[in-house]
Parts: structure tokens; sequence; C-alpha cells
């Protein structure tokens, strides 16, 4: 019965527009860049781009639950914070991942407990751990020059190479194609779905939507965690401040990559291609000798066109959806009578 | 075809033809949404669109509402051509439209929400001030207000006070106030009590007075028997008669509606197969013991028998849809117990619900029944996701299957099933509500008004699936506002009031016709409506 051209069909998948508008940009920049496309560089940046990388997945789980979590960028600085300090320490590497793991985990426990008992609206509980969490690091690098771990293998971490990619970028890809699995395949992803699309629905189709946004802020926290020591072991200093405004970076990346801000809407590799976008973007501009001063005009403009733009090819695709959804009737012949007296 | 047939149409006179829509034809993608309709009006009568959902009635009144335009096709408004192309160009000829949903913001006062939309009343200020004058406006509106019911001094009361009839109200004199020559209601009664029904079948007759010409879109075909002038009725796009309703019965628009053999398939009122077994020593399968909830529930208990089928009757507000809620886990009661199969439980969430075998399915299908991002598979797993999953993960194979198994049984018209949900018709959706609920093999189904929106042939199947289900010794409990709805369904019916249970018809005379019909229903109408002593 549908009778959609082929045009409107693959415009439809979603994604598909970001995706070519990123393919299109690598040939820009391939061209106008001689050195875009030289490994090391590609390498560089991608690595550099990892803790946003894991922060946006855990992110796309709260977002498409139909919540937000401003609070990731700064839990991911506070987590980089105590899992170097405790490595400076002398502890072993594995308690140093630790620490920093349960830093995010409690974080996201935190927010996970005061949005889903006690019901206060995401964007405030969010943004109070937000502070929280910032004030945190600032506190803890006023007491001790947060630099230079003794332990080798805490700097490791993020830089062993393995078949010429590193164990940063490795884990990151691990995470998203897990995660992706978790979103899509399993009874939770699905959860979080149908709390997305609607609350009250979903709970009256028999789903503990509560439980379900409880795991989604638990998991944003606890990646948000993980991605702060990797950032740690990366850098191998961590001052006040640091990774603050992550979280925006974040939530643009999901939104340019399709995830709906309403929820029920988007995946992972979605999310992960809206990262790529604009951390490509960047070292392309920079490449290019371009004023770093602009970078953020057009960053932001990027987002800007992005977002209208696939927000009008999905009505689009919407559109035709709903207009050439059959109109079927159970009792179809009879024959056209005109008029009848 | 295209001649002969309305040369009547020019003729001038005390009622004369205020619209002609002729040879109207729209495709949207390779679909002919419509082909060739006819729609003729005149000045002050009352004409009703029929049709099945799908039929083409609204993109019809988009047409007219100047939402999209006609690929072919001429509009002749009061004789003159026109062409609508936007929603100001059909304000600015005079044509309204009443929307089925209620467009009532209730934390504005009656008056603002006239206002709303209505930028002449606000501008045309008398006196050269910056503000809004509220009285100035008040005093013009107030003549019209009244003769729809609303008081002066309820003109400054919020909203949100009052019940789905004076929203209505507050409709219709807002669209009053451009003074429009072509009303368009769709479903005006949708939330409505039956007697608040009468009322507003009033105010449209006083809409009739003023010269306004209305057109009625129904669903509820009994209504439109003493009410409308003439009807224009469509198929599959076309619109296939047009008549007189004087002279006509319920069966010959039905069967104008769905073609002959379906309206053979639409059972009479008085026949019904009632499910089979009636002897009263049936295993008692669910208790609700004492439920109470402050202001809404007041010491309710009944019992539930094995492959009976429950009416729940009452008005709305009477606290019908809060009692089930309630039994399902949704709402909180403050006390009260539920015994299944004799052991008592507790189910303080809807999760539990479906898993000691009750399942729901909620009124207001478009906003507490579908999903509306999911395709229909996904729709029908959700409330039970471990039918679907294979060593530890969804299995898109076994969803399918499931859902072609749901398509096949409870005949569910999708083009497959991966279409979303919300692109199904209102019929269609509520089948995959009630498919989902079967997936979780229930013993007890709730139906909350399974058929509030859907067309008439939707509902003979939703019932027929209903006592099919009860059959196979399912038990049914049904809420309904339409009573004969619910006297058609029911084994026994219990009668809410003001969140108390109120009355109890034990027995359901098999042939509603024969056997006192009208006297169960007189009944029930006195005891759901009597007010408080």
């Amino acid at each position: 019965m549908r009778n959609q051209s082929k045009f409107s069909k693959f415009i439809a998948i979603e994604g598909i527009v970001i995706l070519i508008a990123f393919v299109l940009m690598l040939i820009f920049f391939s061209i106008q860049a001689e050195s875009f496309l030289d490994q090391d560089s590609i390498r560089y940046y991608i690595n550099e781009a990892v803790p946003i990388f894991v922060i946006t997945v855990g992110l796309t789980f709260v977002i498409i639950a139909g919540g937000i979590d401003l609070s990731i960028g700064s839990v991911l600085g506070l987590s980089a914070g105590t899992s170097l300090m405790v490595s400076m320490w002398g502890w072993p590497v594995w308690m140093a991942i630790i620490v920093g793991l349960l830093t995010g985990l409690s974080f996201g426990l935190l927010n996970a407990v005061i949005i889903t008992v006690f019901k206060v609206n995401d964007f405030i509980v969010t943004l109070g751990t937000l502070y929280i969490a910032s004030g945190a690091l600032t506190v803890l690098t006023d007491n001790i020059q947060l630099v230079g771990t003794q332990d080798e293998n805490f700097l490791k971490i993020s830089d062993i190479e393995f078949l010429g990619i590193t164990s940063a970028i490795w884990m990151a890809l691990i995470i998203a194609i897990v995660l992706e699995l978790v979103l899509v395949k399993t009874s939770f992803g699905r959860r979080i779905f149908a709390t997305g699309i609607g609350e009250t629905p979903a709970l009256i189709a028999g789903i503990s939507t509560q439980k379900t946004k409880f795991g989604a802020y638990l998991m944003s926290g606890g990646l948000a965690g993980f991605g702060g020591v990797i950032l740690a072991s990366h850098l191998n200093s961590v001052q006040s401040g640091l990774a603050g405004g992550y979280e925006l970076t974040a939530i643009a990346s999901a939104v340019l990559g399709g995830v709906s801000l309403a929820g029920g809407r988007g995946s992972v590799w979605r999310a992960i291609l809206g990262v790529l976008f604009l951390t490509t973007l960047n070292q392309g501009l920079l490449l290019m000798g371009i004023d770093p001063l602009i970078f953020q005009i057009v960053t932001g403009l990027c987002i800007l066109v992005g977002v209208v733009v696939d927000r009008g090819v999905y009505k689009f695709a919407l559109t035709r959806s709903i207009e050439t959804s059959p109109t079927v009737s159970v009792f179809l012949g009879g024959k056209k009578v005109k008029s009848w007296r | 075809m295209r001649d002969g047939a309305h040369a009547e149409n020019s003729l001038p006179g005390a009622s004369s033809q205020i619209l002609k829509m002729a040879h109207i034809s729209k495709r949207y993608q390779g679909v002919q949404a419509l082909d060739n309709v006819e729609l003729n009006l005149k000045t002050g009568e009352i004409h009703a669109l029929l049709g099945g959902n799908g039929a083409g009635k609204s993109t019809l009144l988009k047409i007219l509402s100047g939402l999209t335009t006609p690929d072919e096709g001429s509009i002749l408004f009061q004789g003159a051509p026109v062409s609508i192309d936007t929603p100001r160009i059909a304000q600015e000829l005079g044509i309204s439209m009443i929307h089925q949903e209620l467009s009532i913001i209730p934390d504005l006062s009656i008056l603002e929400n006239i206002c709303l939309g209505q930028d002449s009343l606000i501008t045309q200020r008398t006196k050269w001030t910056p503000w809004v004058n509220r009285r100035e406006i008040a005093k013009k509106v107030r003549s019209v207000a009244t003769e729809f019911g609303i008081t002066e001094d309820e003109l400054w009361r919020p909203a949100g006070e009052f019940g789905a009839l004076k929203k209505r109200a507050v409709e219709i004199v807002r669209s009053l106030v451009v003074q429009p020559k072509i009303l368009i209601l769709d479903e005006p009664t949708s939330g409505l009590e039956e007697h608040e029904k009468e009322l507003l079948f009033e105010h449209m007759r006083s809409l009739q007075r003023l010269g306004v010409a209305l057109i009625w879109v129904t669903h509820h075909l009994d209504e439109v028997f003493g009410l409308a002038d003439t009807a224009t009725i469509m198929r599959d796009g076309q619109s296939v008669a047009h008549t007189q309703i004087k002279g006509l019965n319920l069966n010959d628009l039905i069967s104008l509606m769905f073609g002959s053999e379906a309206a053979a398939l639409i059972e009479q009122p008085g026949s019904k197969k009632k499910s089979s077994n009636k002897n009263s020593n049936r295993s008692k399968i669910l208790d609700v013991v004492q439920f109470k909830r402050a202001g809404i529930l007041k010491d309710i208990s009944f019992s539930l028998a094995e492959g009976e089928i429950l009416g729940i009757a009452g008005l709305a507000g009477a606290g019908r849809t809060e009692l089930v809620r309630a039994i399902m886990g949704i709402d909180k009661i403050d006390s009260g117990t539920v015994n299944f199969f004799g052991e008592e439980k507790k189910i303080s969430h809807p999760k539990k619900a479906y898993d000691l075998g009750i399942a729901m399915v909620p009124e207001d299908r478009k906003v507490l029944g579908i999903l509306s991002e999911f395709s229909l598979e996904k729709s029908i797993s959700i409330s039970k996701l471990s039918s679907i999953v294979k060593s530890g993960f969804l299995n898109s194979k076994n969803e399918r299957d499931l859902a072609s198994n749901y398509i096949r049984k409870l005949s569910i018209k999708t083009p497959n099933s991966g279409e979303k949900i919300r692109n199904l018709s209102g019929g269609n959706q509520q089948k995959v509500i009630i498919s989902r609920c079967l997936n979780t093999n229930p013993k007890i189904l709730i139906f909350d008004e399974p058929t509030q929106g859907i067309d008439v042939a939707s509902k003979v199947e939703v019932h027929k699936l209903i006592r099919d289900l009860a059959g196979e010794g399912k038990s049914v409990i049904v809420i309904a506002s339409e009573i004969s709805e619910l006297i058609r369904l029911s084994d026994r019916i219990i009668i809410l009031r003001e969140g108390s249970l109120v009355g109890e018809i034990e027995e359901v005379p098999e042939k509603i016709e024969l056997n006192g019909y009208e006297n169960v229903e007189r009944d029930i109408l006195q005891k759901i409506s009597r007010l408080k002593s």
C-alpha cells in the first residue's frame, strides 16, 4: 500500500542526514587541509574526544528515557581528580579506577534517587549536582597539586597501543557497541524508549518507569566516572574547572545526531556520530588555519543548521507516512453511488 | 456525472446555498485520499458528515478550513468561486471549526478563553489605552454567552472549574465572535455525558436559529436523527451519498457508510450473544474489598467471577476510572484490599497487576493507551518483553512472529508489523492495545471506554472480541459511558455515583429489546445521576 518514493524512503532513515553531512565535511576538509588525513592527527584528535564520547553515550540513555543530565561534565572532572589523587597517593591502578568509577556512580545514584524517589525536576537536580561536583573538584585541587602520578600503569590505562589504536579508543568503541546493543536488544533498552515516549502510558503498560530512569541516571554517572579515569590517565594532571562544559558538548552532540530531547527517539551510534561531527569540525577548522576565536560560532551554527534540517526531514518523513497510511476499509468494493435518495 | 444532479443548488431563497464543493480530489503520494467529492450546504442547516475512519472526512475538512489545498475541484462560497489556501482565508470567509479535542486552557478564565486567538475582540478598544479592557470585552460577549448557558459571573472564573459541556459552550461562543457562516463541529459530543449531549444539541439548534450552517462530524449515528437535516456520507475517499435525514433509519446509514455486506454484520441492538454459562456458582476470581480514597472512592466492594463480563456504570467523575486504576496499582488508595483467587495481594504497581494476570486497556487511547513512537510489533510486546527474549536478548524474529500472530487473530489492518502505531486507525490501535494485554496472558481484562472514538464497524469487532474473551473463560470489567453499550455487553452491572457503589443489576436481560431494555436503562440512568439527598 505504501507508495513512498525511493528518495523519501532513503531520507527517512534515521540519522542519514547527519551521516551525509559528516561525509561531505570529511571530503571538504581533506581537500582544504592537507594534513587532515594524516594518521597521527586523526589519532590525536579522536583520542582527545574519548571522554566526551563516553559521557555522550550515557547521556543518550538519559535523554531517550525523557530526562536530562547536566552534571556529567563536572562529575567527569571530579572523577578524574579523585582517581588521579589516589594514584598519586601510591594506590594501585585498579584501586584508582574503582575510586574514579565510584565517584561517578555515587553522583549518578544521587541524581537517580532525588529524581525518581523524591520526584524533583531532573534539570534542577542535575544542575545542583553539577555545582556540587565542580565545587568539590575546586576544593580538592586547592589543597593538593594534582599533577604527575608516579604510577606508570595509571598512565597506561588510556595509552596502550593495540593494532595502532590506543586503549582509550578501544574502550570507547567497546562501550559504544555494548551499550548500543543494550539499548536496542535488551528489555532495559526497550523500557528506556517506552519511558521516554510517555511515562504515563508506559506505566499503564506495566513498565517500572521510575526504575528505568533510575538505571539510566546511574549509568550516566558511572560512565562519567569512567570518562574521568581516562581523562586523568591521558592528561596526568587535573585542575579546577576541568571538563566543565563537557555536558553541553555532549548534549549538542546527541541532539545533532538526532536524539530527541523530548525523549523516545535516538540511538547510541547517532549520538556518537554527533560527537565525531563536532570534534572533526573543530580539528578541520584548526588545520585549515582558521582563527580559533570563531570556532564556537561555527560550532553553534552547525548545531542549529543540523537540528533544523534533521527536524525538517523527520517531519517530512512523518507527514509522508501519515498521509500514505492506507485508508483500508474492511468493506472494499461496492460501486460508486453518486447520489442516493 | 458532473452535470444535472444539483441544478437546484443555484436557486436563491430563504435557505440559500452557502457552500458548494464540487469534484474535489486530493492525492497524497499516490494514495487517493479524496476522489471527486461533493458537499453542498445551505444556510442554517445542520449537515452531518458521516463515514468510517479513513473515509476522507478529515481531509475534506482540512481543505475547507484552508489547512491543505485540493488537487482538483472547485469551491463556491455564497455562489462565488473561492480558493481557500490558508486558514486565514477560511476565517475571513466565515468558516470556523471546533475540533474534537477541547482547546480550552484551564488556568485562564472563561472570558480569556473566549478571547483566545480572537484578536479582533482584543484590539477593538474603545478607549485609547494600552491595556486590554476586560469589562468592555465582557459586555460585548455577554449576550452570546448567556445564550449558550454561560452566566456573567462564570465569565470570570477559571475554565478548569467547569465540565466538558461548559468548555464546549466556550468554544462555540469563541467561534461566534467572528460571526461564522459555516461552523464545523468535529465530534462535539466526545467527552460529554448522556444528559449533557442533549444540552449540546440544544446549543446546536440555537446556532441553527442564528443562521449558521453547521457541518457536523460524528461517529454516533443515533445522534444524527432528529437533529441533522441533511447528510453527506463518505466511503473510501468518495462521497457516496447526499441525502435528507428524514425518512432514514440507522441501518440505511450504516449500509451507506460501510456497504450493505457490512450492515449485515453489524448487529441489531436487540440481538446479543451473552457469554455462555450463566450459572451463578462460577468460581470467584477477584474480590475488591472496601476500597477507599479520600474524596474519590467511598468504601467500594465488589467481586468478579470467572468468565464474567462486569459492567461499571456511572458518570464521569463518579470514580469508575479511578476504581480500576486503583485495582491496577496505578493510583494509590488509602485503604482496601484485593483478593485474587481468594488470596490477598498487594498491587502497588501496574507491573504487579500484569504479573498476577490483570491487564488493562486504558481510556483515552491517544494519550494513555498508545506509545506513539513505537511500531506495532513493539507496542504488542512491551507489556511482556520476556515473551520475545531469546538467550538474554530481545529477538526480532520472535517479536515479528508474535505481532503477526495477533494481526491475524484480531484481524488488525496494517501494511506491515513495523508500521508505527500512531499511523493506524483508532479501531486498529485499540486492537493492538488489546493484543498487548492478551500477550501477558491475563485472567482478568479491564476495558475503560474501549470503543471511544472508533467507528461503528470497529466497535462491533471490539464488542465481539470482548465477548469471545469471556467465552474463553477470561473475566472482563468494562467501563462505558454509553449505557446501551454497557447493557449490550455485560452480564452484570454495578453502578457508581460520586465515588460510592449505589446499585447493581444482577441479571442483564438477554434480549434487551424484549425484556425491558428500557427499564434497565432507566434504572441505571436514575441511579447514576440522582443527586445527593
